[in-house]
This record gives structure tokens, C-alpha cells and sequence, in this order.
């Protein structure tokens, strides 16, 4: 459940910090990257605000467990790879833009933080749900799975 | 047949239980998905600030022109530099059509000298010179930016302009002037502006002298806000902010390294 709360709470507070500043300063972040047309970075910087908002306030509540924590394990994914890629190209990163604009974080630092996160993101897969999670209310009155996949109550 | 009976019911419980479900993951995800969105609307509601006046000398353009550009501005930011030189293009190639409020936005924790540089400037404002004052400021910004003393560019530059040097020194340090370049950051602060230039083009943000580029697209769909001779094209999106984006590849470096 600790590993749910703070991937789930990282990406509620970044999506929230992302949100609550002009989604133009987190474009300029995304610019800044090289990979995408500047023209998409505005598209991009919504939905990676919006997906980080939503898919951490899921995974604090345990809503989906394993579904989010495997987007966000991707999006993390997705990051080391563009963080990476700026080194190898060697642009110099003002600022990742990880938490919005501001941050001041450079790619390096960055890459270790989000390999750190990804490795908490696989505990939250594999133990998240078990726990306090929104998931365990709604399969409350499932029957026990054993092994071979059927059901106690088909039994 | 008897079989058929039996099993109703228990068909009957799977069912109940699915619903039930799915009624509970519908609620789940509703309040999941309101709760965040709201929050950030809230947030987003309460951050509305008043704009602080603009000095006449700090604007150009006619007040009632069609389109409104508010700058926030840097002189030690060479993106700034950049986005100069597309401003006067964008005045030459629309003239009359713009109006631009010029706001001090001086980013003090890694440009030593702009807060002195908005101030200076605006000294050269109050005797008439503000534009051309501005203009040099961004030509010679590598020269006095990395200086470790107060550079001696900001009077050369007045004296340059032609500006009265008693009464230019005096106001370098006139609380009043010092007071509005802050009052201008305080807004900056309010409207949460982190990176420089950020404009607001009819009250929509733009960051960025890539984003002002590709907001001049736009412009030239206006056929009443395009010039005489382009109105033609100008109406199809063919006008001349074409000929400024194919410019745009100079601008890939910024955020400057």
C-alpha cells in the first residue's frame, strides 16, 4: 500500500502542480525536448497532466490498481526514454518540466528519480491492491480464486 | 426442464452481484474523477488577479487595435532577444493592428543585472525613449549580463539615446520606478509566469519566441486584421506570418543553454 501511496501521490501532486500553472510553460518544457512539433507540445502538456492527475488519484484510492500502475510504469517509461535521448543529443535541459515548470531538475538527476519511481510503481503492481484499495470494496463479495481459475461457489 | 429451474436463480444472484459491481465502479469512478477536477478548477478560479497600469511610454499600437499582445519580458534572456526582433516584424508587416503592453519581468535569481536593466529602462521611458532604450539593451545583453559589476553599458546606452544624464541617474534610484518594475513582477508572480517572454495574445498565453511564431498563424486568418494587399491570401491562412514561420527553425534553441 506505501508503494501505491507515493507513486500514486508523486503523480497526484505533479499532475496537480502541471494543472494549476498555464499549461503553455509546461509546452515550453516539452519544446525544450526536441521531439515532438512545437505546435502538438500544448496537446501534449494536457494529456500528460491530465492522465498523471487522474491515474494518481486512482492509484491512491486503489481504483484499477494494477491497470494504472502499469500506465504509469509506461509514462515513466516513456520519460527515462525522452530524458535519455536529450543526453545522447546533447541538449542541455534548463529544467525536465517533471513537476511543471521551475523544478530546475536536470536530466540526469531525473533519470535516477524516475528509475527509483518505476521500481516502487512494480511493487505497487504486484502487492497495491491487497490493501485499503477502492478494488478489494468492489470484488468484496467475489468468491476466492484457487488455482486451477474456477471458483469456489462453481464448486 | 428440472435443471433449467435450479439454475434461474443462481443465474439470477451472478447477475445481482454483477450489477452490483458495476454500480459500484461507476461510483467509484465518478467521485474519483469529480473530486480531482473540481480541486483544480478551485484552484484554477482563485489565481485570477487585477492587471496592474501599464506607463504610456511602455505601450504601442493603437488602444483599440484587433489584436492585443501583453509582454512579459526579460532584458537579459536572449529568447527575449529573439522575440524583439518578431515583435518589429510583426509591427512593420501589420501596422495599426497591434496593440502591445510591455510588462518587466526581470528573472533576478539567474540574470544578475535586469532588474537594474527593466529599471534603467523604464528611466530612459519617462524621457521619451523607451523602445529604442529597450531595443540596444537586447542587442548588447551578452556584454553587460555576465558582468560581475554594475555595467557601464546602461549609461553608455543612455547617452547613446540621448537622454539627459542627471536626470536619468536620478531615477535610477527613484523608489516610484523601482516600485513599478516590482509591481509588474508581483503580477507576474499572481499570473504564475516561471519562463520569459510570455505573452498574452487576446488574453491567451503564449510562452516562448517558438510559440509566438506559431501563433502569428492565426493572425493572418483575420482578413479583416491582414494587410490590404494580402487579403486574398490572407483569408485561406496565406498571409504573411507564412513568411515569418519559415523563420521558425532559428528559434529550435530556445530555452537558451
Amino acid at each position: 500500500m506505501a508503494a501505491r501511496l507515493i507513486i500514486g501521490g508523486v503523480f497526484l501532486y505533479s499532475g496537480f502542480l502541471k494543472l494549476t500553472a498555464p499549461p503553455e510553460e509546461f509546452a515550453a518544457a516539452i519544446e525544450a525536448y526536441r521531439i515532438i512539433p512545437p505546435s502538438m507540445a500544448i496537446w501534449a502538456a494536457h494529456a500528460v497532466s491530465w492522465s498523471e492527475l487522474y491515474l494518481g488519484m486512482f492509484l491512491v484510492a486503489g481504483f484499477f490498481t494494477k491497470l494504472c500502475s502499469m500506465a504509469l510504469g509506461s509514462m515513466l517509461a516513456v520519460f527515462i526514454f525522452a530524458l535519455a535521448s536529450t543526453l545522447l543529443r546533447n541538449i542541455k535541459l534548463l529544467d525536465c518540466g517533471c513537476f511543471g515548470s521551475g523544478g530546475g531538475r536536470t536530466a540526469p538527476f531525473a533519470i535516477l528519480e524516475d528509475i527509483v519511481l518505476l521500481l516502487i510503481t512494480a511493487l505497487a503492481f504486484l502487492y497495491g491492491h491487497k490493501l485499503l484499495a477502492v478494488d478489494k470494496w468492489i470484488h468484496a463479495g467475489d468468491a476466492p480464486k484457487i488455482n486451477d481459475g474456477s471458483s469456489l461457489q462453481e464448486k | 426442464m428440472e435443471n433449467a429451474t435450479t439454475q434461474l436463480p443462481q443465474t439470477r444472484i451472478v447477475l445481482n452481484k454483477e450489477i452490483r459491481k458495476l454500480l459500484k465502479i461507476t461510483f467509484s469512478g465518478f467521485v474519483l474523477v469529480f473530486i480531482p477536477a473540481m480541486t483544480v478548477l478551485l484552484a484554477r478560479h482563485l489565481n485570477y488577479v487585477s492587471e496592474v497600469p501599464v506607463p504610456s511610454f511602455r505601450q504601442k499600437g493603437p488602444e483599440n487595435a484587433p489584436v492585443q499582445i501583453t509582454e512579459y519580458t526579460d532584458f537579459a534572456c536572449p529568447g527575449c532577444g529573439h522575440a524583439n526582433q518578431t515583435l518589429h516584424t510583426l509591427f512593420s508587416l501589420y501596422p495599426g493592428k497591434i496593440h502591445l503592453k510591455f510588462k518587466h519581468y526581470p528573472l533576478k535569481t539567474i540574470h544578475k543585472w535586469s532588474l537594474d536593466a527593466a529599471i534603467a529602462a523604464d528611466c530612459a521611458g519617462k524621457q521619451g525613449k523607451f523602445w529604442d532604450y529597450a531595443d540596444r539593451l537586447f542587442e548588447t545583453q551578452e556584454k553587460w549580463n555576465g558582468s560581475l559589476q554594475k555595467p557601464g553599458e546602461f549609461l553608455e546606452i543612455a547617452l547613446k539615446t540621448g537622454i539627459k544624464k542627471d536626470i536619468f541617474e536620478s531615477c535610477l534610484s527613484d523608489t516610484g520606478t523601482i516600485k513599478a518594475v516590482e509591481m509588474d513582477c508581483a503580477e507576474g508572480d499572481f499570473k504564475d509566469i516561471h519562463a520569459t517572454p510570455t505573452f498574452f495574445i487576446n488574453k491567451e498565453r503564449v510562452v516562448g519566441p517558438k510559440q509566438l511564431l506559431e501563433k502569428t498563424k492565426f493572425f493572418d486568418r483575420l482578413s479583416s486584421f491582414a494587410p490590404p494587399h494580402q487579403a486574398d491570401g490572407a483569408s485561406k491562412g496565406l498571409g504573411p506570418a507564412k513568411l515569418l514561420l519559415s523563420e521558425a527553425d532559428q528559434y529550435w534553441d530556445w530555452p537558451p543553454g
